[in-house]
């Protein structure tokens, strides 16, 4: 049966990256017009806001301890607490929105294979979320050094290397946001509301209290591995992560999580339908 | 268009835990217009959702040219699905809309923007182009709905219920865009519970009740497999009282009543064929002026209510 009936079609190379385009794009607008951005925006800026109010208030004189803070800011709340919520939020809806709004089934009536529907989805909101979290995590770093002056900064980021983790942390960022956005993406599909999220919360919070074999069992483990600059922080600090994953752990890691997860959000994709109904 | 079935249903069943969606259903639907009847709960959005692969069935399958149509994305180029449900991208312009989902389809640009200008001409809605859908009536969110499904003139049209929400002119303006586009050709699977709507297009149906399919094909012919009932035949003429007098003479007009107008009457036969020859007769030998005979019950409302009243027994 030849299933493609018009003259209008474009090769199926452009056709496919047409599609692809249009659902980046629709979940890009279901996300800036939503409540869920509001989200992001708290979250993502309490930092830059929390840095501001510390330099109007009582300046950081010393490099030393502006690093360690900016190390911690970043590990801890960024690592341990923002991303994981960002992603939970929208990763969760990603496929529930749709659901909920009563709308999956203009997306899936299209003749667009459903994976491609879910991997622009996914691809649209790590667009969205890291863009911003990235820019607010430089801003952040930009006022919490700009007292030292430019020369300083200057220094610090092209000659200390600054730079260079500065782009690896936004890395770091991003994978947290594709690992803990894959998490919840599963989750969005099985469950109709995101209760699975505190206890998943507690789990990888609870990363410094568990057993040295079960944080090989958090995410946050890996991530905290691969961010840099540990030499700014305190020996003790890591003591709480037990024996870092080695490079390669943490390479395994995120292959098993992505293809874990990700085949799993395929394999339900293909079975789910349109009933609404019962949602 | 050939003559082969477009959608084929083979064993068809949906359950949802313990309720019963619809249960063993064996059609097949012919090119043109089809009307899927039946009332509220009979089972229609779930058949039609199995025929527009949005339900995977619990057993059986749904072909659509052929092809079983359960997560065969390619197949949908030639479907158009109108749901029932009244929901949209609410921030979105009719335009918007339209483009944005047009998109999905393949087509470039201009093409697309083509496609979805047309699309609201047709169902009268080019003045809303570019207002934001959660601003529409009702009835003008129907017809959003409608255009979307036809925009790139799908090989089959499937509308759940269009007519919902549409006042007068609009009820007659849809059915009006739905001849045309069976006229041009292509197929329309069209649902409704107003069994009138659906005579003004098709007389091909399928009946559904209580998730059983009662009766398909065209509605004369199922009306004459019904046996049970008689064919009730109106007549207009000028002299009722004597002609009804000269009907009960034969032998196959089981009864007669006059009209309470006093210039018709309402006989019921079982058999049409000999009741017609007979008439033919008695109107030469009496000299009986006739100015009207139809039989009254080979419509959809008759059938429905007879297959209803024997699935009942």
């Amino acid at each position: 049966m030849n299933n493609q009936p018009t003259t209008w079609l474009s090769p199926n190379s452009i056709r496919r990256s047409r599609q692809i385009l249009t659902i980046v794009n629709l979940s890009i607008r279901r996300y800036l017009f939503t409540r869920n951005m509001w989200v992001l925006i708290i979250l993502g800026g309490l930092p830059l806001i929390f840095v501001t109010l510390i330099i109007l208030s009582k300046p950081i004189t010393s490099l030393t301890d502006a690093n360690r803070a900016f190390q911690m800011t970043f590990r801890i709340y960024y690592i341990h607490f923002s991303i994981f919520f960002i992603a939970s939020i929208f990763g969760f809806s990603l496929l529930r929105k749709e659901v909920d709004d009563r709308t999956l089934h203009y997306l899936f009536m299209q003749p667009v294979n459903r994976s491609l529907i879910i991997f622009s989805k996914y691809f649209g909101y790590i667009v969205v979320t890291w863009t911003y979290l990235s820019a607010a995590f430089l801003l952040t770093y930009f006022i919490m050094f700009l007292p030292f002056g430019l020369n300083v900064m200057k220094r610090e980021l092209f000659h200390m290397g600054r730079a260079v983790s500065l782009i690896q942390e936004c890395f770091v960022m991003l994978l947290a946001l594709g690992l803990y956005g894959a998490v919840s993406m599963v989750m969005g599909t099985i469950f109709k509301s995101a209760w699975y999220g505190i206890i998943f919360y507690l789990w990888e919070a609870g990363l410094p209290y568990l057993p040295s074999t079960f944080k090989y069992l958090t995410i946050s483990q890996y991530l905290q591995a691969i961010t840099p600059e540990r030499s700014i922080l305190p020996a003790s600090f890591f003591e709480l992560y037990g024996d870092i994953p080695t490079a390669f752990e943490c390479i395994l890691a995120v292959i098993i999580v992505v293809g874990f997860f990700g085949g799993l959000t395929l394999f339900l994709i293909r079975r789910y339908e349109c009933r609404y109904s019962e949602t | 268009m050939n003559g082969e079935p477009i959608i084929e249903l083979e064993n068809l069943s949906r359950w949802y835990g313990e309720i019963l969606g619809v249960n063993r259903i064996n059609a097949t639907i012919p090119p043109g217009i089809t009307g899927l009847l039946g009332p509220n709960g009979a089972g229609k959005s779930t058949l039609m959702n199995l025929m527009c692969g949005l339900l995977r069935p619990s057993q059986g399958r749904a072909c659509v040219f052929g092809e079983p149509i359960w997560n065969n994305y390619k197949a949908f180029y030639r479907l158009g699905y109108c749901t029932q449900h009244d929901t949209f991208y609410e921030s979105m312009t009719a335009i918007e809309f339209l483009y944005m989902l047009l998109s999905l389809r393949g087509y470039d640009k201009k093409t697309t923007r083509l496609l979805a200008e047309q699309a609201l001409e047709r169902v009268k809605l080019q003045e809303a182009a570019n207002k934001r859908i959660g601003s529409f009536s009702k009835g003008m969110r129907q017809r959003i709905k409608v255009a979307l499904a036809l925009a790139d003139n799908p090989d089959i049209l499937v509308l759940d219920e269009p007519l919902n929400g549409l006042d007068v002119v609009g009820r007659h303006d849809m059915i009006e865009l739905i001849k045309n586009y069976g006229r041009e050709g292509r197929n329309v699977i069209i649902s409704s519970h107003i069994l009138h709507e659906i005579e003004a297009m098709t007389n091909n149906i399928l009946m559904l009740s209580h998730g059983y399919l009662m009766a398909e094909g065209d509605v004369r012919e199922v009306r004459g497999l019904l046996k049970r009932h008689p064919h009730k035949v109106f007549i207009r003429c000028a002299q009722p009282r004597r002609f009804a007098a000269l009907l009960f003479e034969l032998n196959s007009a089981n009864s007669v009543q006059l009209d309470a107008d006093g210039e018709s009457l309402v006989a019921q036969t079982f058999d049409l064929d000999s009741f017609y020859l007979h008439l033919n007769e008695i109107v030469l030998e009496h000299n009986i002026h006739i100015s009207l005979v139809t039989v009254s019950d080979e419509n959809i409302r008759a059938v429905f209510e007879y297959l209803s009243e024997s699935n009942h027994e």
